[in-house]
């Protein structure tokens, strides 16, 4: 504090507070007796706006810092606006009252308690004031994409071309690949991640090597395990991969009976089919009608997923003479080996019905990670990631965590048109996120006094951080790891136990990797 | 003043674009046509019950909660576009507000209006997450303007908020880009007459229904208030269809329809709820989708959609459809009907497509954008969406566009 004056203000808003005017001078007294602060002045409701022209040019002159204690929320009657300009925001620490305010009678007890939050209030903002170093820079200056697809590819080059450093690393081959600023770790599998965001450590094995590689960010699109397009055995049946179909059709052969699955595998697994590219397969079912390449065209499909516009194509190509046949899950469609004829029960019908495919056109389809990425990455234990993605904060493209963003096939499977605009908005939200390009950590923390704490639990009632626990002995103790140095609990103790104290550098460090934890 | 972006509609698609383009140090003014910007998911309900089922309604209203007016943020509710006019660099729109009668910047969101007002709808407090957090008066329900000089709200506002003398103005924006992101409005099903919605009171869509369980927290029958025993929700009403709707598939009513079910079903198990489909277009996998069944008694999934729905004589509705597996037709009784509503571009997506000479394709969806002339398309105003999908593509188009304006000079 040394000199610098504080400027504690507290607003009148006595229809939100329910202090009376008798209540307010109690308050303005203690404030003022308070050793803590330079100023202590009561302003009329700063929602009203002469009052906050008031405010803004008397009494904050000669100050350096203020705290402003408030009954409303403060971000409802933007306190931070009419305040002096000149000061600077990390300066004005604004203390929302009304978590504490006594509804009905007892007001005049809640006195102590205002004077208290807002003594610790001033002290915090001292203490982060003090902390010269509450910017804590990225210790990597490089983002790692992890996936083996073209649009893990796409994602690291067009990241390299906004000058980020990227290293792609992916579990296939990756040839041909080379930018400026790209790094391309191919083969390699990934093993484990550690580290706070802006300091990730990843660690992977190459060719029966493990090494270690870091990162700021890390964006995760998918790994790609392929469904081998052969056919099963002893049957005569051609399979051509929906991806080669163009060379195919170009060939010009015609046959009786050509089928289009919506996932190869499910001749042979139960497994869910998965087609990301159903725009591929319609287009290939249709371009085959329109040049007659087979008698009979049939597209076997558990859905046809041919949602939003993708529905037009579907009706062009039934128009074209399109077969469309669903498949119930529990009987899935069988090749027939003496002839070359698929056997599938209708799912609406219930009919058994034997269709002639003497080709086969399927997609090469992706599957989710196996084993699952998130396992593998063995992520600390408090992160809990996994749950973190089946959570509301999960969207796409959005960050699970600070700093980890997934895109695509990481959340689940989708159609390709959904992919790509995710893959964009997640390159957009990386370089917003490496322009900051440091964590900023409040000050502060609140420390217990084992001797003086009587177990009453306020503390751990009152935390918005939920950073206040039991511990072992039956004592409070405060996490310092998720405590925000608010000062909530130093103002209820009853026993006058909590004190708030500067941080410590490893706190710091903590504080920002608990951060990425989503309060409750 | 000059902004660097205009983004018109503030729904999941527009607040998504306004967000990216906030953090990468762009300005931005949002216009929308409602009172308040958050889009049609401020209608919504939450179907997390148990747990999250990641129906996404909460994703844009957080946003909105994150993204608050400043200097680089302008939000303008209730506003019509009127006209459009690009002139070398700068797009300059004219927009004519309605009148309000609440100043949101005075509005301190106290409450007492809304508990003072003795009409019923007259004053609209702000839901969750909305931008601006201040009420508005609906004019043509306030008894201020219907009948007697009505002043309640008024005398107990604390800051002096209302101001009954509010007239439409217009407001005239600049900006060096514009993203449209005019999104959906929902089909109206009377046009689809065997469903009979509009005639039968427990024929509801499924907004009603949404509507229904954010107000009473359960859904009830409109007729009498009671709870429904037995439940049937028609996927597919006014999409996939060339009578009474739209030829496309509107991709978010499995989505919502299979959350709205299990949010029912696990809710109440001692109601029966039927879901009628034509395919199931939901994006996590068939078996992830379903996985919530389990082993219930009180829900049944099977294809192919109502065929008719009718009174019975014991004045329950009949609904006529196919069975699954041996298509015999069977006709069942219910206590209510939900039907499961696409969506379709907006008159105004029109309107503003032809100002800006946009391409259209044949059901009023806008085709391209123009990243030449600084016009950009996000969300579902270039197709069907769901909220999760539209709100990732305002953010890459967001990106895009503050790419397009490049570094600030």
């Amino acid at each position: 504090m040394s000199g610098n004056k504080v400027c504690i203000i507290l607003s009148d808003c006595q229809s939100c507070s329910g202090l009376s005017n008798e209540d307010m001078n109690r308050m303005l007294g203690a404030l003022k007796g308070g050793a803590k602060a330079a100023h202590a002045l009561i302003v009329k409701a700063p929602c009203i706006k002469e009052s906050r022209k008031e405010i803004r040019t008397l009494h904050i002159e000669g100050c350096d810092r203020a705290v402003v204690g408030m009954w409303c929320h403060p971000e409802k009657i933007g306190a931070l606006n009419w305040l002096p300009k000149k000061m600077s925001p990390s300066l004005i620490e604004v203390v929302d009252l009304s978590i504490f305010a006594a509804k009905s009678t007892k007001c005049s007890s809640q006195v102590d308690k205002y004077v208290r939050v807002l003594h610790a209030s001033a002290a915090g903002l001292a203490h982060a004031e003090a902390l010269k170093d509450r910017k804590i820079p990225f210790a990597s200056k490089s983002v790692v994409v992890i996936g083996s697809n073209d649009r893990a590819k796409d994602a690291a080059k067009s990241l390299a071309s906004k000058g980020i450093h990227a290293k792609l690393i992916s579990m296939e081959p990756m040839p041909g690949v080379n930018a400026e600023n790209l790094e391309v770790i191919d083969g390699a599998t990934t093993e484990g991640l550690k580290g706070i965001p802006g300091d990730f450590r990843i660690a992977y094995s190459r060719k029966g090597q493990r090494k270690e590689t870091d990162a700021a960010s890390i964006l995760l699109v998918s790994e790609r395990c392929l469904s081998k397009a052969v056919p099963p055995k002893d049957s005569k049946v051609k399979v051509v991969p929906l991806e080669q179909f163009r060379n195919y059709s170009a060939g010009g052969a015609k046959v009786k009976g050509m089928a289009f699955l919506d996932d190869l595998q499910t001749l042979t697994t139960a497994a869910d089919p998965v087609t990301p590219a159903w725009h591929t397969l319609l287009e290939a079912a249709k371009t085959a009608a329109a040049n007659h390449m087979a008698d009979y065209i049939s597209v076997i499909a558990r859905d046809v997923k041919a949602a939003g516009l993708l529905e037009m194509l579907w009706k062009e190509a039934a128009d074209a003479g399109v077969k469309f046949i669903r498949y119930d899950d529990k009987s899935r469609p069988k090749i027939s080996k003496e002839d070359s004829t698929i056997s599938v029960k209708d799912l609406v019908l219930g009919e058994s019905l034997d269709i002639p495919a003497d080709v086969i056109v399927a997609p090469i389809t992706t599957r989710p990670w196996e084993p699952m990425f998130i396992e593998r990455l063995f992520l600390p234990s408090d992160w809990d990631l996994k749950s973190r993605l089946r959570g509301p904060q999960r969207g796409t493209a959005q960050s699970p965590c600070d700093g980890i963003f997934m895109v695509g096939y990481a959340g689940f499977n989708k159609l390709l048109d959904i992919a790509e605009p995710e893959l964009d908005s997640a390159v957009a939200q990386i370089s917003a996120f490496m322009q900051k390009g440091c964590h900023v950590a409040r000050g502060a923390v609140a420390v217990i006094e084992e001797g003086k704490c009587s177990a009453c639990l306020t503390c751990v009632r009152t935390c918005p951080y939920r950073a206040a626990i039991m511990n072992e002995s039956w004592k409070a103790e405060i996490i310092a790891d998720k405590c925000a140095g608010c000062g909530n609990c130093v103002a209820v103790c009853p026993s006058l136990a909590i004190e708030l104290k500067n941080c410590t550098r490893p706190q710091i460090g903590a504080q920002v990797a608990a951060s990425t934890e989503v309060v409750q | 003043m000059m902004r660097d972006v205009l983004v018109i509609g503030g729904g999941p698609a527009g607040i998504a674009a306004a967000e990216t383009l906030l953090s990468l140090g762009k300005n931005v003014t949002v216009v929308d046509s409602a009172p308040f910007a958050g889009g049609v998911p401020l209608e919504l309900s939450c179907k997390g019950d148990i747990e999250c089922t990641r129906c996404h309604v909460c994703m844009p209203r957080d946003a909105a909660a994150r993204i608050r007016p400043s200097e680089c943020l302008e939000v303008v509710p209730m506003a019509s576009i009127q006209s459009v006019a690009i002139e070398g660099d700068v797009i300059k729109v004219n927009a004519k507000i309605s009148p309000r009668y609440v100043k949101p910047d005075a509005c301190i969101g106290c409450g007492k209006c809304a508990a003072a007002c003795p009409v019923v709808g007259a004053l609209v407090a702000p839901p969750h997450g909305s931008i601006p957090n201040a009420p508005y008066v609906n004019r043509e329900l306030c008894a201020h303007f219907t009948s007697k000089k009505c002043n309640e709200c008024a005398k107990v506002c604390p800051t002096q908020a209302f101001n009954f003398k509010e007239r439409s103005k217009e407001s005239r924006t600049e900006a060096r880009a514009v993203i449209v992101a005019t999104g959906l409005e929902p089909i109206d099903p009377s046009a689809v007459q065997h469903y009979g919605y509009g005639l039968y009171p427990d024929v509801v869509t499924s907004l009603d229904a949404e509507r229904i369980i954010s107000k009473y927290g359960e859904l009830r029958k409109p007729s009498d208030g009671q709870k429904p025993k037995k439940l049937a929700i028609i996927q597919c009403v006014g999409s996939r269809t060339t009578k009474g709707g739209v030829e496309y598939c509107s991709k978010f009513c499995c989505k919502y329809g299979l959350r709205i079910a299990r949010a029912l079903v696990e809710r109440s198990p001692d109601s029966q709820v039927d879901f009628l489909y034509m395919d199931l277009r939901t994006f996590e996998p068939r078996a992830d989708a379903l996985s919530w069944i389990g082993d219930k008694k009180n829900f049944m999934i099977s294809q192919g959609v109502a065929a008719k729905v009718q009174m019975s004589a014991a004045g329950k509705l009949a609904i006529k459809r196919t069975t699954q597996g041996d298509a015999s037709i069977e006709e069942g009784e219910y206590d209510m009907a939900v039907l499961s509503i696409g969506g379709q571009p907006r008159p105004e997506t029109k309107v503003l497509a032809a100002h800006l000479s946009l391409p259209q394709d044949g059901f009023g969806f806008i085709s391209a954008d123009d990243a030449k002339r600084r016009i950009f398309v996000a969300g579902s105003c270039k197709g069907p969406m769901d909220i999760e999908e539209s709100f990732s593509d305002g953010q890459a188009v967001g990106a895009r566009a503050a790419a397009c304006l490049g570094v600030r000079q």
